[in-house]
């Protein structure tokens, strides 16, 4: 891929944080510039020029973004990004229906968003279920038929997760959903552009999608809202009556046209990228495993985008390995909750034990990820993980035979 | 010359070169602002040396500077976050305050749009006990009227009420002070100064009650979540720096607005009695259609817009002049002409050309016409 | 996060790491932490004849702080009495290394674990004494 010395300089760090923020890919980045500059009016603006080109660059977009997840292109919205997108389809279902149903389902393993919304909603007298995950982080369907009453108004469950990469059964949640008549929300930040997503074969009423998670830029997302059998909602951001109504604001052009041409690569690039990846995966994961013993991968490894890794080094310290491997940008779990020091939500409900949700990292390897970082990464995983494992004193203990759970640990 | 004559800024201004330079450079450098590695580290202080110069721009603490996508998304923000059931509103504000609060107690203006503020004051007396939000812009959109904002705090302080300003279009044009107009929330709006469209701030003065209404990752001091637009919130805070130089552009509009009536003496600026931005002109020439007017300036390279740009298209009776008390078929004729940081003389004359044009073909067409019958 | 440079060279060049024989009559080993709270803290003297502090080891599982936290502590108690090295407080630590305030809690846990050292250190004296006592 001839981009990548576009992307990194040599004296950076090797970037694998590809599920916190993706590089913006050149070829988005080229086709938004002219609307930074000469292409600048307003898509609001029906009296002139500037506006109507605007407007149409804005509308093609659109499609393109309907177009990924096999949409209707009247059926998307634009919004700020998933953040918004997720809020707005919870709170927005929630408040138009609550005269006839109240309750909600969701899963333990959601991002902070959802959950943060459904928290806000049981505060205002709505009833929220938290649906657990099995060990591989996936959804079990049964538990979900189980949950589902006669006052469920929607179930949102995330399509890929962001700390563990694990995929949804959509289809099934979908079908499951349109059987008893609830309404089906995906977070899918993390999935469009990864995988195939379609929301009239999964029976998905509402979707979030994110820009800067698909080489798009930031402050841009959209949220596909069904037309048929049709979804209403409250708006949240109320004013000149923008998207329909659904959400006020003045349409960024350059970031509506970027998000578009980010579908569309994705679209076109989605089989071959997939497959590199995987092999990029495959690859860091047997030379890890060469060379360290005690490695765990969190989550099902199968049903997974290959982008994706999260592994726990056991008897290392997370952070210490972070502040070690210079060289690499990583993270411990989710980037909005970076800089605290709880151990993951996402891996505690996987039933991960704590002191081993302490030694995780998450490797995120995307579009530009080459094979040689890949190798480098590996080395500088090995050296640091080799290295503090020989200062842990549980790593001595493991090796000394003495069970680590047989210990009273003084806690502090 | 260039291909148009673009004074339509109060739509959207240009973006600055300054602007897209400094997005430019973030756009290819990439980060989540809350990652803890390079790339994130340096995304975040992209973002906080932004935060610092739109601080600057209106003289606020950079802590009170909370970015969100846009001036319509701060003023929602503000009228949800001040949590007060009891608003107060002008009758000229922005549909982004007027549908975000609907059932908000409407306050009139005068004729030249100034908010009545009798009115004001006998409204927040009528219910003491139940302390109000009281929101006023501090420019409007279509006429560029300034409202007394220091007045509306004194009348607002002494009833114990909150005070949000919508300052969208007045930043970057007059000198915005938010301590010094006493404030508690103060939107603001990239695009609207020379920055760039999908981002925008709200700012909340320190102190003041703010319980937000969008959850998340906690970005914003937990005051609006949602991974930052770090392109967007950079070249915002260039084109803060840039902006904050100001706008001096009164004398061109007015000598703009002199040659309007000359040509059409009957035609009628709008809000004229009052202190206007220096850069907007809301003008009406007798008897022609204001669709007509965009159509016939647009072919003649001018772009104008009959009134807020919002999702117009539908053509409606401007909100703004008829709560200034202007006769419905009048309102029907305004145009509103905005000028901006890169408006040029000759921008001016192609307008006055237009203008002249169009005037001199309606009324010979009228006089032909008056003479046929 | 910026950590100071005291703090990132005894993270990059940890002094002392190790293990002393933890039955030996002369050492003392403090273990604290625990592995579900993210920081385990062993931390061993070797005490002279002469009552001095001859040698220090540890081994951290933690994060950087907590590593350095440690080192720096074994190179503060060699050369010491125990009684002097039992008046190492948590705030020294921590001044010295510029720990950042969410980190203070690693400063706490190498003050304890040096006083488990001297517990566990004079707890075998305790028991050494009668024996010598007796002979």
């Amino acid at each position: 891929m001839t981009a990548i010395t576009q992307i990194r300089r040599n004296d950076q760090p090797i970037y694998l944080d590809y599920q916190a923020t993706t590089p913006m890919d050149p070829r988005v980045l080229e086709v938004m510039m002219p609307y930074f500059t000469h292409k600048f009016g307003n898509p609001g603006s029906r009296s002139h020029a500037y506006g109507w080109e605007a407007e149409e660059a804005v509308e093609k977009a659109r499609g393109q973004i309907a177009k990924l997840i096999g949409a209707d292109e009247k059926e998307v919205i634009y919004t700020s990004g998933a953040t918004e997108s997720n809020n707005l389809a919870i709170r927005g279902v929630a408040e138009f229906y609550k005269d006839r149903k109240n309750h909600i389902i969701t899963t333990v393993t959601e991002h902070k968003c959802v959950l943060d919304t459904c928290r806000h909603l049981e505060q205002q007298g709505f009833e929220v279920t938290y649906l657990p995950v099995q060990q591989n982080g996936l959804l079990d369907l049964d538990v979900l038929r189980a949950a589902i009453t006669d006052k469920t108004v929607l179930v949102s469950v995330m399509a890929v997760n962001n700390e563990i990469g694990v995929i949804q059964p959509l289809a099934e949640i979908g079908k499951i959903c349109r059987e008893r008549k609830v309404f089906f929300h995906t977070d899918a930040a993390q999935a469009a552009g990864k995988i195939p997503l379609d929301v009239e074969a999964m029976n998905i009423d509402l979707m979030s999608i994110s820009g800067h998670k698909i080489y798009g830029p930031k402050g841009i997302g959209a949220l596909y809202v069904r037309r048929k059998p049709r979804v209403r909602l409250v708006a949240m951001i109320y004013g000149g009556g923008q998207e329909r109504g659904f959400r006020s604001g003045t349409l960024p052009t350059p970031l509506c046209v970027g998000l578009g041409e980010a579908c569309e690569i994705a679209m076109k690039e989605m089989g071959t990228e997939a497959k590199h990846l995987a092999k990029l995966q495959e690859r860091m994961l047997k030379g890890l495993r060469a060379k360290l013993t005690d490695i765990v991968v969190n989550g099902d490894l199968e049903q997974r985008i290959p982008g994706n890794l999260n592994i726990s080094f056991a008897y290392v310290e997370g952070e210490s390995l972070m502040m070690g491997i210079k060289n690499l940008s990583v993270s411990s779990g989710s980037a909005c909750t970076s800089a605290s020091l709880e151990p993951s939500y996402v891996l505690r409900a996987l039933g991960v034990e704590e002191e081993m949700a302490h030694t995780s990292l998450r490797i995120g390897l995307g579009r530009f990820t080459t094979e040689h970082e890949v190798d480098t990464a590996v080395d500088e995983l090995v050296r640091h993980v080799t290295k503090l494992r020989a200062m842990s004193p549980l790593w001595e203990m493991a090796q000394e035979g003495i069970d680590l759970k047989s210990i009273e640990w003084a806690a502090h | 010359m260039a291909a148009f004559a673009y004074l339509d800024h109060n739509a959207t201004s240009p973006l600055r070169p300054v602007a897209f330079e400094s997005m430019v450079e973030v756009l290819r450098a990439g980060g989540n602002p809350s990652s803890v590695h390079t790339a994130g580290r340096k995304a975040r202080a992209a973002v906080e040396t932004a935060r610092r110069q739109v601080a600057a721009l209106v003289g606020a603490l950079p802590a009170e500077v909370v970015f969100t996508s846009g001036g319509t998304e701060a003023n929602n923000l503000a009228l949800s976050g001040a949590g007060r059931r009891r608003v107060l509103v002008s009758a000229v504000e922005h549909d982004s305050v007027l549908r975000a609060a609907p059932a908000a107690e409407i306050i009139g203006v005068d004729g030249n749009g100034v908010v009545d503020l009798a009115a004001l004051e006998r409204a927040l007396a009528s219910s003491a006990d139940e302390p109000a939000l009281v929101s006023v812009m501090l420019a409007n959109n279509e006429t560029g009227v300034l409202q007394p904002i220091a007045d509306v705090v004194r009348l607002a302080r002494d009833a114990g009420a909150l005070v949000h300003c919508d300052t969208v279009q007045a930043a970057g044009k007059v000198p915005v002070e938010v301590h010094g107009l006493g404030v508690d929330y103060l939107s603001l709006s990239a695009h609207k100064l020379g920055g760039p469209t999908g981002v925008g701030a709200l700012i909340v003065r320190t102190g003041a009650p703010f319980a937000t209404d969008r959850r998340g990752g906690g970005q914003e001091s937990n005051r609006r979540a949602g991974t930052e637009n770090v392109a967007g919130i950079a070249g915002f805070g260039a084109a803060a720096q840039e902006a904050a130089k100001g706008l001096d552009l009164a004398d061109w509009r007015d000598r703009l607005e002199f040659s309007l009536v000359q040509i059409a003496p009957r035609a009628r600026v709008f809000g004229a009695g009052a202190i206007r931005l220096g850069n907007t002109s809301c003008v009406a020439m007798p008897g022609v259609p204001a669709e007509t007017q965009v159509m016939a300036f647009d072919l003649a390279g001018v772009c104008i817009s009959a009134g807020a740009a919002c999702s117009s298209g539908k053509v409606q009776r401007s909100a703004v002049l008829a709560a200034m008390g202007v006769p419905a078929d009048e309102a029907a004729t305004a145009i509103r002409i905005s000028l901006g940081w890169n408006t040029e003389p000759a921008d001016i004359e192609r307008l006055i050309t237009a203008w002249r044009d169009l005037y001199i073909r309606v009324t010979q067409s009228d006089i032909s016409r008056a003479e046929a019958a | 996060m910026a950590y100071s440079e005291k703090l990132i060279d005894h993270y990059e060049n940890p002094r002392n790491i190790g293990s002393l024989d933890k039955n030996a009559e002369d050492v003392g080993t403090g273990l604290v932490g625990a592995p579900a709270c993210g920081d385990v803290m062993k931390l061993q003297i070797k005490v002279g004849p002469d009552g001095l502090i001859e040698d220090a080891k540890f081994k951290t599982f933690g994060c950087g702080s907590a590593i350095a936290s440690s080192s720096l502590v074994t190179e503060w108690v060699k050369g010491k009495t125990i009684d002097e090295a039992e008046t190492i407080k948590n705030t020294d630590i921590a001044r010295h290394l510029a720990l950042p305030p969410v980190k203070i809690h690693c400063s706490v846990l190498a003050e304890d674990a040096i006083k488990a050292a001297i517990a566990d250190y004079r707890a075998k004296a305790q028991k050494e004494e009668p024996k010598e006592a007796a002979e």
